[in-house]
């Protein structure tokens, strides 16, 4: 608890000198997606583990909250747990008040591994969500011009996922999660495995898309910087079982310029960031 | 290209290889039996022998051998059809994998030719009884090649179709099927080897027709260049075969890398 506390008193002082007197998004009256006291154990082999305790947190419509923690900390096990490929050992995970059924069209999902289908072409990877949901041919045609157009890949349209390079296979893998318009995206170090450059770019394409189309971002990384330049709200997580140590609003200008992650206000709130998740790992090894 | 190029050279520098050692093989075989006269004729008849006796029976081999290639094809694409039909539906309903598992894995031990004697008392020696028995043996090696391949899908596939929406129902359709291809190859050219020696076991035992038929009747007489001439005919269609099958199967593969590598 004292751990808690302190953190947050870090990121209070933090958030004042980057801006004050602005409202938490969060307090909003409806969330888009929310977190009520979320449990969740594993049963293992050399015993049971508990990946997250007694979490909770809102994400409001139309807001990017990015989750940064240490590796392994369940910060993963709560993104699966709103996709619904997981479900709650004890509290509710709700998406418009509602508890998450299981998987759905209206959560996509990106992974940091490759899951780009490669025994389908590009065009049949991004017609196969608008397929599976029985939309006619025509549609599903139109669907799949306007997103390669979109994500520049129209050239590559018959290739198989083998003949890309690794920033076009995200970026099939990107625009075929959106090809269901879903209302949320969930996306668990989707950029991970990407070098300095593509990475950036990625980031850029997503927040243009963001800022397009009327979408609710849930990103899960461990990379500060990114997270920082991505979202309205930072959420930083204790190692394992992971709860929420401190939960940061990001105040910062949103210019679509990789430049901007070198100004002083960035780095400074980065810096914060660093200290509270390494005080947190200190705390939880003593 | 000059990649591709390199492969192609290399590709037909093992070719050449090949041929030369097949090449080899006949030369030995024609010096041990003919020429040095090591192995009396008999106990290994020299390859003029045997090729003046495919001469002499030229009309009814064709038609022997080909009843046996389509027997073996009938019983190799049903067989294996259902094998991986059962293979998939097991793996989806845990009902029907409780219910089948025992009796296919207690089933699966037994060699078919122990079998025989039970099918020819049920069907008789004509055709029914030979394509079932080797289609039995398709049909095992498929289920569990099938099993096996589904259970090594990446999961990684099936919760990103889920989260696109994608039933069940259809996610067996559209992502389990075509992702165990690659790995079903194995297992088809297994089962598609097992389909000629079972054919074979099956047309010796008992039979009207075919090269183990013909094999069977040539030894009564210890005609042996006909047994070997025999041997050698479903040596080459079992090759066939298999090639067949690798031309068949590079199509459904094109977008894996063995392929992409090889082309």
């Amino acid at each position: 608890m004292l751990r808690l506390r302190r953190a947050c008193a870090t990121i209070a002082r933090g958030t004042k000198f980057v801006s004050a007197g602005t409202l938490a998004i969060q307090d909003s009256s409806s969330p888009k997606i929310e977190l009520l006291g979320v449990s969740k154990t594993f049963a293992t082999s050399q015993g049971s583990v508990k990946a997250l305790d007694k979490t909770n947190l809102k994400v409001a419509t139309n807001e990017i909250v990015c989750l940064v923690g240490p590796s392994g900390c369940g910060k993963s096990t709560l993104l699966n747990l709103v996709a619904g490929f997981l479900s709650p050992s004890e509290g509710s995970v709700l998406v418009d008040a509602t508890p998450v059924p299981g998987p759905g069209a209206e959560r996509a999902v990106v992974f940091q591994q490759d899951s780009v289908f490669p025994w389908l072409t590009v065009a049949q990877n991004l017609a196969y969500g608008p397929k599976a949901r029985g939309l006619h041919a025509g549609e599903v045609s139109s669907i799949v011009e306007r997103l390669l157009s979109l994500v520049g890949l129209a050239e590559y349209r018959d290739f198989y996922p083998l003949q890309l390079s690794g920033g076009m296979k995200k970026r099939v893998d990107l625009a075929r999660a959106y090809a269901n318009k879903p209302a949320i995206m969930l996306m668990d170090e989707p950029f991970g495995a990407l070098d300095v450059l593509t990475k950036e770019k990625m980031q850029i394409e997503l927040l243009r898309l963001w800022q397009e189309e009327a979408l609710t971002i849930l990103f899960v990384t461990h990379d500060i910087e990114e997270a920082l330049f991505i979202g309205d709200r930072v959420v930083v997580m204790t190692p394992r079982p992971a709860r929420v140590a401190a939960d940061v609003t990001v105040h910062l200008e949103r210019e679509l310029d990789p430049r901007r992650k070198t100004s002083a206000d960035f780095q400074a709130l980065r810096q914060q960031l660093m200290d509270t998740l390494s005080q947190n790992e200190a705390e939880s090894a003593a | 290209m000059q990649a591709e190029e390199g492969i192609r050279q290399r590709t037909r520098r093992m070719r050449r290889i090949s041929l030369v050692s097949i090449l080899l093989a006949l030369v030995a075989w024609y010096m041990v039996t003919t020429e040095w006269g090591l192995v009396s004729s008999l106990k290994l008849p020299g390859p003029g022998r045997v090729l003046d006796t495919l001469i002499e029976v030229r009309g009814t081999i064709v038609q022997q051998a080909l009843v046996t290639l389509y027997r073996v094809s009938l019983s190799f694409l049903a067989g294996s059809a259902l094998g991986v039909l059962v293979g998939l539906v097991m793996s989806r309903f845990r009902l029907v994998f409780a219910h089948l598992e025992p009796a296919i894995e207690a089933l699966r031990p037994v060699p078919p030719i122990a079998l025989i004697p039970f099918f020819i008392l049920w069907f008789g020696i004509g055709m029914f009884g030979q394509v079932l028995l080797a289609g039995l043996g398709c049909f095992m090696v498929m289920v569990v090649s099938t099993i096996e391949a589904v259970r090594n899908v990446p999961r990684i596939y099936v919760q990103a179709a889920r989260s696109l929406g994608a039933e069940q129902d259809h996610i067996y359709r559209t992502v389990i099927l075509p992702a165990i291809v690659p790995e079903l190859i194995a297992g088809w050219r297994v089962a598609l080897a097992l389909a000629f020696g079972l054919m074979i076991a099956a047309e010796l035992m008992g039979a009207q027709e075919g090269i183990g038929f013909m094999i069977m009747v040539a030894r009564r007489s210890l005609n042996t260049h006909t047994i070997l001439l025999g041997n050698i005919i479903i040596g080459n269609e079992a090759a066939l075969a298999d090639r067949l099958l690798h031309i068949f199967t590079r199509r459904l593969t094109r977008w894996t890398e063995r392929d992409a590598e090889r082309q």
